[in-house]
């Protein structure tokens, strides 16, 4: 699985391509720790190319979530489908994370 | 008349990501709504996972089978392999209410499958576990 990342403003916008599924959330992981491992503590996800996100890969941004709260980082997720929100809403995690519509939203969210 | 196919997989995570393609294939053929390619691309990955974390601890080789059935009676999938004894269903539903200092991991996939899916049912048969999981959808 790809995962883009862009500086935009000290905000770093992480697009993860494709499924973040048992067999890739371990590289969504290594993606996001890189990004907190070089002090970067205001963090976007684009799902905008995300086809699913399965437990792994939430258990991956609930530990992040943690992470950031202690350190007093930021971290916030944009443009999910449908489905995806729903999955979030199922377990509870849209009240735990910050999800808004759009990329810009969320970079808004985090600065 | 019952349109059925069979995926086989090895009992090895990097297998999953077969799933999603065939999922969709059947999903198209089948003329099903676009949202349950999202929603059983997803249930068959957490059951998968599950069978394989629970099922095959031992490390040898195993194999998991998939099938997706689309009827008069609606949708179904089901996974069955041979490895241990393992329920999913009873594995204890985490707290969606948690904050997030307080929340634990652990539990979601099971809890995702069962409120994604209209009923989800486990047996154990001949050896295997079956885990069947039902859409009342038709194509």
């Amino acid at each position: 699985m790809e995962v883009e990342t862009k500086l935009m403003d000290s905000v770093t916008m992480l697009t993860p391509h494709g499924r973040i599924d048992t067999a890739s959330a371990g590289e969504f992981e290594k993606a996001l720790n890189a990004v907190i491992a070089g002090g970067n503590k205001k963090i976007v996800v684009i799902f905008a190319s995300v086809d699913y996100i399965s437990s792994a890969g939430l258990r991956v941004l609930l530990l992040v979530g943690k992470r950031l709260k202690v350190t007093k980082g930021c971290i916030a997720l944009s443009d999910m489908a449908d489905r995806i929100l729903e999955v979030f809403k199922i377990s509870g995690f849209d009240k735990i994370l910050t999800i808004c519509t759009s990329a810009d939203e969320a970079k808004n969210a985090v600065a | 008349m019952a349109k059925i196919t069979k995926i086989k997989l090895k009992n090895d995570i990097k297998e999953i990501p077969e799933i999603y393609d065939q999922v969709v294939k059947f999903c198209v053929e089948q003329n099903l709504p676009k949202y349950l390619w999202h929603d059983i691309s997803l249930i068959l990955d957490e059951a998968v996972t599950n069978a394989i974390k629970h099922g095959f601890t031992d490390g040898k080789d195993g194999r998991i089978q998939i099938d997706m059935i689309n009827s008069e009676e609606g949708t179904s999938v089901r996974v069955i392999d041979r490895g241990l004894k393992f329920n999913p269903l009873g594995l204890p539903d985490p707290d969606t209410k948690s904050s997030i200092e307080k929340r634990r991991v652990g539990g979601l996939g099971v809890y995702l499958m069962k409120k994604l899916a209209d009923r989800v049912n486990y047996s154990y048969k001949y050896g295997a576990n079956v885990l069947t999981i039902k859409f009342d959808v038709k194509g």
